[in-house]
């Protein structure tokens, strides 16, 4: 019986390790986003840039070990710039806004997220620019990005 | 010793089940959007007074202006400025311009104005900028004495 009572708590603390291993959830809610690039206000100016913070990212039951989470994007022929930051964190700490290069390594988009927490959240700011050296999309076509956020261990 | 089996199949289970739903990667779709943009813009009036002959019976001394600008923006290329007057001088008057090349653009030098318009910049292309704008007036001495207004129109164009 005893031995039974000894499996039984193995087990449970094995169930919840496993749960805090594997239930990370990371989701990216709202509909895609198009950024479209405005003239400027004066001729000999550069064309405006846009910007859209409709996106939010939220993150459920973090890891046993302080977590961040890190952005890239693939935008083959990209041509323009795009840039991200995350803003009204909830739960971690937001980093400076980072400017996405096509096939470019997972940068630091929130860091601190404290361990073992249940919930945290953050509204996700986009912003692109194409200055006229840039050409327009007549010549080079939309960039059209996938934005990846993932995960990870601090 | 069942009791044990069905513990370890309900943690199996669920083992099996928060391993499925875990997800530490989304992503989103992105697409900008840049519309093509041409702009000109010129600096304000100005007035070219000509100077007295520099000897009797001659022609008065030619003017010329400073300060004049013109601003540009465009993110196409193989764009050109033109320049036309809203109609010609009187016989005797002649008003030359130069602009000077934004970015690697190449200017025609000096050009006489007429109401028919005429290339003044060429090769204008993914740019932002200004450049100065040379104006020079002159007349012969046959032009009796006082002033003629015209508009000079600039067109960026293709």
């Amino acid at each position: 019986m005893c031995r039974l009572a000894a499996f039984a708590l193995f087990v449970f603390a094995s169930s919840v390790s496993a749960l805090e291993a594997t239930a990370q959830l990371l989701f990216v809610s709202g509909p895609p986003t198009e950024l479209t690039i405005a003239p400027p206000s004066f001729a000999g100016l550069d064309p405006l840039p846009d910007e859209d913070s409709a996106t939010r990212i939220v993150w459920l039951f973090s890891p046993r070990r302080p977590s961040k989470i890190v952005v890239n994007t693939v935008a083959p022929g990209q041509s323009f710039r795009l840039f991200t930051e995350a803003r009204n964190v909830f739960r971690a700490t937001g980093m400076p806004e980072v400017q996405l290069f096509d096939g470019g390594p997972g940068l630091d988009f929130i860091r601190d997220i404290p361990r073992r927490s249940f919930i945290g959240a953050a509204s996700i700011y986009f912003r692109a620019e194409a200055p006229a050296q840039l050409g327009n999309s007549q010549l080079y076509g939309d960039d059209n990005h996938t934005v990846y956020f993932t995960w990870t261990a601090q | 010793m069942k009791l044990t089996k069905v513990i370890a199949a309900l943690v199996f289970l669920g083992v099996t089940a928060t391993a499925s739903n875990a997800q530490t990667t989304d992503a989103h779709d992105v697409t900008i959007v840049v519309p093509t943009v041409n702009m000109i813009a010129v600096s304000g009036d100005l007035t070219l007074t000509l100077g007295q002959p520099a000897a009797p019976g001659g022609d008065p001394a030619p003017a010329t202006s400073t300060g004049a600008q013109y601003l540009v923006t465009t993110n196409e290329t193989g764009k050109k400025i033109t320049a036309a007057l809203s109609s010609n001088y009187s016989t005797g008057i002649t008003l030359a311009v130069e602009l000077i090349a934004v970015g690697s653009a190449t200017s025609a030098g000096q050009v006489t104005l007429s109401a028919t318009a005429v290339d003044v910049v060429t090769g204008i292309g993914l740019v932002s900028g200004s450049a100065a704008i040379n104006y020079t007036a002159s007349a012969t001495s046959a032009v009796a004495p006082g002033s003629e207004t015209r508009t000079v129109t600039y067109t960026l164009t293709s």
